[in-house]
């Protein structure tokens, strides 16, 4: 089989004209992708992807929309692509992903610095202080393929992490 | 005009019925349009969006492209243009009741809250320019210097090989060896 | 504008010079061009803010919004007899508000019992940015006037503290031009985007102190809550091998965690003069499924990290970049 990586850096810097190459790129997912990272390289040493996520690739919404809108002139939101194309999954799972980052399951900032009633009476209890909830998120959901965590493990987890949380609203107020 | 310009191979390709090059356009330019849109969109997670919504209006008016300037100028009006129609589209407020109309400076900042940007992005993306950096960093210094005249100065080969005093043949090859030793790292940080 | 507003005084100066048949008619416009154009410098602005968030009586009506949260709140400062009194309250939602005052700050909240906390730091909305020390911050942040707008009803103007390096956000403060107070903020990345702002929505300016606040300010504070103090060491076996520029070690113990009863852990606190940042240092492993762990709300960040057998926490609002840096660089004291 022939190797048609140099052809593709070639035709990225228009030194090249050959319709077999285009054809195989077209026709090979593997060479596509490699053809925008070829193309992601020069875009980065030109700062060109600061404040980027570099994790989405929107060729394959964009070009089930044009499918799409050939058929039945109707555009296809980017968060539902629904065509048969197999490479549009991974699309989706990154979006996924993304709305979990964002979403943060159920982990609580402090606002504020409230204490509850029972604390104070007994000095050595420690205080429970108020919270609100970080992103209004609800509840945890995980779509992620990496190893499952348990239910308790995440919540264990939030807990800890509110913990230092609200430490450290604390430690703010009581700085030197 | 050059026949090797890759970006009329694509048009003429899908002017002829060839959908799928339009894909190569969009793998080319869609991070220069996410880009040019950083400085119109807010929020950081309307970018793929609004970038989608360039990409279709470029294919629906291709028939129209006539060739008579750069394709990519013509892909920057098209992004300019929807972004500014994105940001009528998503201004809530009233117009400035601005005082000091004498003021030319007068500094409004941007109103609203611009989203978070994601922070696992910002992590993923430093971790990409830190690679290909250090990759290049640790290039012999021919390749170094023919990859950096190609992206950075946008030289050609016959200009390249002049500057180094080579065959166009070793230019050809030195980029394309500067290119896989990086792909080599960027591969796997780009696949889930 | 500064170049420009140089150019024009040049200017005259020099028709003043070259043509004194002009003198007569000239010296009047060359005056005036000059008394209207020597602006203030940045820095002159951001010390008579620092001034007037210490000296003033005011109520400020604001709103603080980090992503899409918005909480309104209210802030009355007033002083009395050198002492400043600042009243903070939020007014949404269940009654919780607070008071500092001579040394201490007492939280009152709606069905809980009241109870302040020792401190000389003022913890108001602004304290952070205003109280700056921005003559020796100029090794760290540049100093710039944006331009004038108008926030809350007021003529201000905008100034942005510029990071000098990545370590560390960016901010804009619009100032009221007649008193000097703050009426806005913005935290700013090395993307420009904002990630929190507080905006003034009504600033009310008087000269004598808000006759409510200075009586609260007679009656007795509640009882002081003592945080619970470890006895273990009060010397974390931990160093940080890199600090941020500007940065300096403020508090360096073991406690324990106030919410559960958990066993001590490593503290270590930053500060640069704005910021404050959080380490805590634990040989118990939380279970993650990566290394690293993320949350941000606003300029918050909290960052996770694990390596080896050690997890190193860190919270503050910084860049992930300034934390990851902090993280990696903990080691442990031989």
């Amino acid at each position: 089989m022939k190797e048609y990586s140099q052809d593709i850096s070639t035709l990225i810097d228009n030194e090249l004209h050959d319709d077999m190459v285009i054809k195989h790129i077209l026709d090979d997912t593997e060479s596509q992708k490699q053809f925008s990272r070829y193309q992601l390289i020069g875009d980065v040493m030109r700062d060109e992807s600061e404040g980027l996520d570099l994790r989405i690739d929107i060729t394959d919404s964009v070009m089930a929309a044009i499918v799409n809108e050939t058929q039945d002139n109707k555009i296809v939101p980017i968060a539902t692509p629904e065509k048969v194309e197999s490479n549009v999954v991974p699309f989706m799972k990154r979006f996924g992903q993304y709305a979990i980052a964002a979403s943060v399951a159920g982990v609580v900032v402090v606002s504020s610095l409230m204490i509850n009633q029972n604390a104070v009476t007994d000095p050595s209890v420690t205080p429970v202080l108020n919270t609100v909830p970080f992103g209004g998120a609800a509840a945890p959901v995980s779509l992620q393929a990496t190893p499952v965590q348990t239910k308790s493990g995440i919540k264990e987890r939030n807990e800890h992490l509110e913990a230092l949380l609200k430490d450290h609203q604390l430690q703010l107020q009581v700085q030197p | 005009m050059n026949e090797r310009e890759l970006d009329l191979q694509l048009i003429q390709r899908i002017q002829n019925g060839e959908q799928q090059a339009f894909a190569l356009l969009v793998r080319k330019y869609q991070t220069r349009v996410a880009n040019i849109l950083t400085r119109y969109v807010r929020s950081s997670g309307d970018i793929p969006d609004v970038s989608q919504e360039v990409f279709i209006k470029v294919y629906k008016s291709l028939p129209n492209f006539r060739g008579d300037s750069a394709f990519y100028t013509w892909l920057f009006r098209i992004t300019v243009n929807t972004a500014k129609n994105y940001l009528t589209s998503q201004s809530r407020r009233p117009p400035a009741s601005d005082i000091d109309a004498e003021e030319a400076d007068s500094y409004d900042g941007s109103g609203a809250l611009k989203d978070d940007a994601n922070p696992e992005a910002i992590l993923h993306s430093q971790e990409v320019k830190q690679v290909i950096l250090k990759v290049i960093g640790d290039l012999p210094d021919e390749l170094k210097s023919a990859i950096t005249l190609r992206e950075l100065e946008g030289m050609s080969y016959d200009e390249i090989a002049q500057i180094e005093n080579c065959p166009i043949g070793t230019v050809r090859s030195r980029i394309f060896r500067a290119r896989e030793a990086i792909d080599k790292q960027l591969k796997p940080l780009l696949e889930n | 504008m500064k170049h420009r507003s140089f150019l024009v005084v040049l200017f005259s100066v020099i028709v003043f010079l070259v043509s004194p048949q002009l003198l007569a008619s000239q010296e009047e416009t060359s005056q005036q061009t000059i008394t209207k154009q020597v602006q203030p410098s940045a820095l002159t602005y951001l010390k008579k803010m620092k001034q007037a968030y210490k000296e003033l009586n005011y109520e400020l009506l604001y709103l603080n919004t980090a992503q899409n949260q918005i909480e309104p709140k209210q802030l009355i400062h007033g002083v009395l007899d050198g002492q400043r009194i600042a009243y903070f309250s939020y007014l949404n939602g269940g009654i919780r508000e607070s008071l500092q005052f001579d040394g201490k700050i007492s939280y009152y909240q709606q069905g809980n019992q009241a109870y302040s906390l020792v401190t000389n730091r003022d913890h108001s909305v602004f304290a952070n940015i205003a109280n700056f020390d921005f003559d020796s911050g100029n090794k760290n942040y540049e100093y710039l006037i944006l331009g004038k707008s108008r926030i809350a009803g007021k003529k201000s103007i905008a100034i942005r503290m510029t990071s000098k390096d990545m370590y560390r956000y960016s901010y804009i403060i619009w100032l009221d031009l007649g008193s000097y107070l703050p009426l806005r903020l913005e935290t700013i990345n090395k993307s420009n985007l904002i990630l929190e702002q507080t905006m003034v929505v009504s600033l009310n300016v008087t000269e004598s102190i808000n006759p409510w606040i200075k009586r609260m300010s007679d009656q007795k504070a509640p009882d002081v809550l003592h945080l619970p103090k470890t006895t273990v060491k009060d010397v974390a076996p931990w160093e940080l091998t890199w600090l941020p520029p500007g940065f300096k070690i403020i508090k360096d113990d073991q406690h324990k965690l106030m919410v559960h009863d958990t066993d001590p852990i490593s503290y270590i606190m930053l500060n640069d003069g704005i910021v404050s940042v959080s380490i805590y240092i634990s040989t118990k492993m939380t279970n993650l499924t990566k290394q690293q762990n993320i949350i941000q709300r606003g300029g918050t960040l909290l960052y996770t990290k694990q390596q080896g057998n050690v997890e190193v926490n860190v919270i503050g609002e910084i860049p992930l970049l300034t934390a990851e840096k902090i993280a990696s660089s903990i080691k442990a004291v031989k």
